[in-house]
């Protein structure tokens, strides 16, 4: 028995490793795409932020007080141009500011430091959300009110402290690990679930589907083999390729950390990840099972399909069910233990533990077993059609 | 008659097949009728040193019942034995024991004829002496050896039938049961194959041919059942049944025997 899953294993994965293109495309195509993507995306999320941090901002300024520009220039210096206009402006500033030429406008009342005495005079600041720079010059323009609301009140009460009730000390007790973790886990668990369910959707629908269409199936169906050897000769090679694809994947988005590494939360130094041979050992075996779900999921779909066409009709949903349920982790808490219980989804949450260092065998475990359940569940209704005639049609 | 005189190693007894349609095959078919009775109560024998054919026309039932005894599809009533293994019960003892060639039947167009070859071995359980054995045999025999590192996709479709032939008989089967042996081969490759089939009987095979070509089943058939709507009209020796019909050549005494079994179906 062992011999006949082990032959077919091996030639399944031999279909694969010696068609260089497929091989390239399952194995090698992934984790260069990745990287290459991820770190272009990381680039151009940095250069966003540095572009900002960079530009100075023209600030607009009708009825200013000279104490604006004092506390501008002491904090800025020269990386705020301020600019003081007439009221008769406003109009053309604001339609700048809609169009990105200007970045923001600040309105005082007249009179504004005479007013600040006994009145409540307003400042209105003109900004436009969906322009970067005009975002940042806004924050730099709040920073300075601010400074000069605090300079107006230590003037007024006659110190700082009279202007403070008390001081928020706020101390991040989190590991250094804990955070680097924490950011890592927000995306990462959900891609290793897609990167395994496209890699073994790329091979899966031609393992089967594909043999049924171009009529080869029937061959070995006319062997002395029992068809249920057949079947999972053939899950278990679709699961070698599905992991061996996803490592890949995973290689490609840590070459790309350091230049991704904003995409993925950023404000941790990738030094701190450090993760012990366990923790990559537990994820394997939590990425193992997930594999051989999807593969049985997949095989089963593909041996009801007549061809390739009709398998990725039929798969699709199914990658649709499981994108979504790995994109519920990066938003959704684990609700105790039954979370754990639910197929799949308790090997992402596993996969999530494990990264931010939360991991527990217990939880473990009980992803484990109730997705190997789910996945005997899959290769019994898979080995069941491969013995149905109906389905299984040879010509 | 039983030209060989050995035991019998196929006996079909009254099986009946009956497929669901489609609404696509029902509209085809031009039937409001869910289900096809495909194969209606056949029986015949074949024996070693045999070529049994079953001659008749087109979704006459001769695949469905070449497909009932090679185990890839069961039949709903009656029994196949071979060499006294259950095509049901024992389907494995049975595959074991007889091929299937088909034109069908395709071989996967990643592997080398050589790859494939000790493949199918290896499913038959076969150690890797053996198959060498047999792959020098059947290799000179359909002459794969030239192309035997060739990847199939590369092959014509020639020499892909006949690497289909020898990967189904690389077990060395007591009964070789062939589709219509002749359909989309050339003239010479078809030959070929009819001179095979001559050559498996006279080493003691049991043959088992299903054709819709009189001349094929005049030149190649020891015995022939006549097989209409699914029923086995007729069979004997090409003599005998030219002696019932008291026709010159097969092809009248099929006619004849068609128009008894309309009349017979229409008396019913």
């Amino acid at each position: 028995m062992r011999n006949n899953i082990f032959t077919i294993l091996k030639k399944e994965l031999k279909r694969v490793f010696l068609d260089k293109k497929l091989a390239f495309a399952v194995f090698i195509m992934p984790g260069l795409t990745i990287a290459l993507i991820y770190s272009f995306m990381g680039g151009m999320i940095d250069k966003i932020g540095d572009d900002a941090r960079e530009h100075i901002p023209v600030v607009h300024t009708i009825n200013m007080p000279m104490e604006f520009r004092d506390t501008a220039s002491a904090i800025y210096g020269t990386g705020m141009v301020i600019i003081e206009n007439d009221v008769t402006e406003k109009e053309i500033i604001i339609q700048n500011i809609a169009e990105g030429k200007a970045d923001v406008l600040v309105i005082f009342e007249g009179n504004f430091i005479d007013k600040v005495k006994d009145e409540l005079p307003a400042v209105a600041r003109y900004t436009n959300s969906i322009k970067d720079f005009s975002v940042s010059g806004g924050y730099m323009v709040d920073s300075v009110l601010e400074t000069m609301r605090k300079s107006i009140l230590t003037e007024r009460l006659g110190s700082i402290k009279a202007a403070e009730v008390f001081v928020i000390n706020r101390e991040d007790v989190a590991k250094a690990e804990e955070k680097a973790g924490k950011a890592i886990s927000m995306l990462l668990p959900m891609l290793l679930t897609v990167f395994l369910f496209a890699g073994a959707m790329q091979v899966g629908m031609d393992i089967i589907a594909g043999e049924k269409e171009r009529g080869t199936i029937a061959t070995m169906l006319l062997t002395p083999v029992k068809r249920g050897h057949i079947a999972i000769g053939k899950m278990l090679s679709l699961a070698i390729v599905s992991l061996a694809s996803c490592l890949s994947s995973l290689a490609g988005v840590i070459i790309s950390l350091p230049f991704s590494k904003t995409m993925f939360g950023g404000g941790f130094n990738i030094a701190d990840l450090s993760y012990g041979v366990s923790d990559f050992l537990f994820m394997v075996i939590q990425m193992a099972a997930m594999a051989l779900s999807f593969v049985s999921i997949i095989c089963l779909l593909s041996a009801l399909a007549r061809n390739i066409k009709e398998a990725g009709g039929y798969i699709m949903p199914a990658y649709m069910v499981i994108m979504i349920a790995s994109m519920s982790t990066m938003f959704m808490k684990p609700e105790g233990l039954w979370s754990y219980m639910i197929p799949i989804y308790g090997n992402i949450l596993n996969i999530k533990d494990i990264l931010t260092f939360g991991y527990t065998h217990r939880t473990g475990i009980i992803g484990l077993v109730s997705t190997m359940i789910f996945a005997a569940v899959m290769v019994w209704m898979m080995v069941r059609t491969f013995y149905n005639e109906r389905i299984m049609k040879t010509s | 008659m039983n030209i060989a005189g050995g035991s019998i190693l196929i006996e079909v007894n009254n099986i009946s097949k009956t497929f669901k349609l489609s609404k696509k095959q029902m509209a085809l078919d031009g039937t409001k009728n869910k289900f096809k009775l495909a194969v209606d109560n056949v029986s015949f024998k074949a024996v070693p040193g045999e070529i049994y054919g079953l001659l008749g026309p087109n979704g006459a039932g001769k695949t469905t019942t070449l497909r009932c005894i090679s185990t890839l599809i069961k039949q709903d009533k009656g029994s196949i034995t071979v060499d006294g293994s259950d095509s049901v019960r024992n389907s494995r003892d049975v595959r074991r024991k007889l091929c299937l060639l088909t034109n069908e039947l395709k071989v996967d167009p990643n592997f080398t004829a050589d790859y494939l070859f000790s493949f199918f071995g290896r499913l038959h359980g076969m150690d890797d002496n053996v198959i060498n054995n047999r792959r020098e045999i059947l290799f000179n025999e359909f002459g794969i050896k030239e192309f035997a590192d060739v990847k199939t996709s590369d092959m014509s479709s020639g020499m892909k039938q006949k690497l289909s032939i020898a990967i189904s008989l690389v077990h060395d089967p007591q009964v070789v049961i062939f589709d219509e042996p002749t359909n989309g081969l050339d003239i010479i490759t078809a030959r070929a194959v009819m001179d095979y089939l001559k050559k498996l009987r006279d080493n003691g095979k049991t043959v088992v041919i299903s054709t819709h070509i009189m001349t094929v089943a005049e030149k190649l058939c020891d015995k022939i059942g006549l097989i209409i709507e699914g029923r086995i009209a007729a069979e004997g020796t090409l003599d005998s049944l030219l002696e019932e019909t008291k026709a010159s050549d097969l092809d009248d005494a099929f006619f004849e025997i068609y128009k008894r079994s309309r009349e017979k179906k229409h008396e019913e």
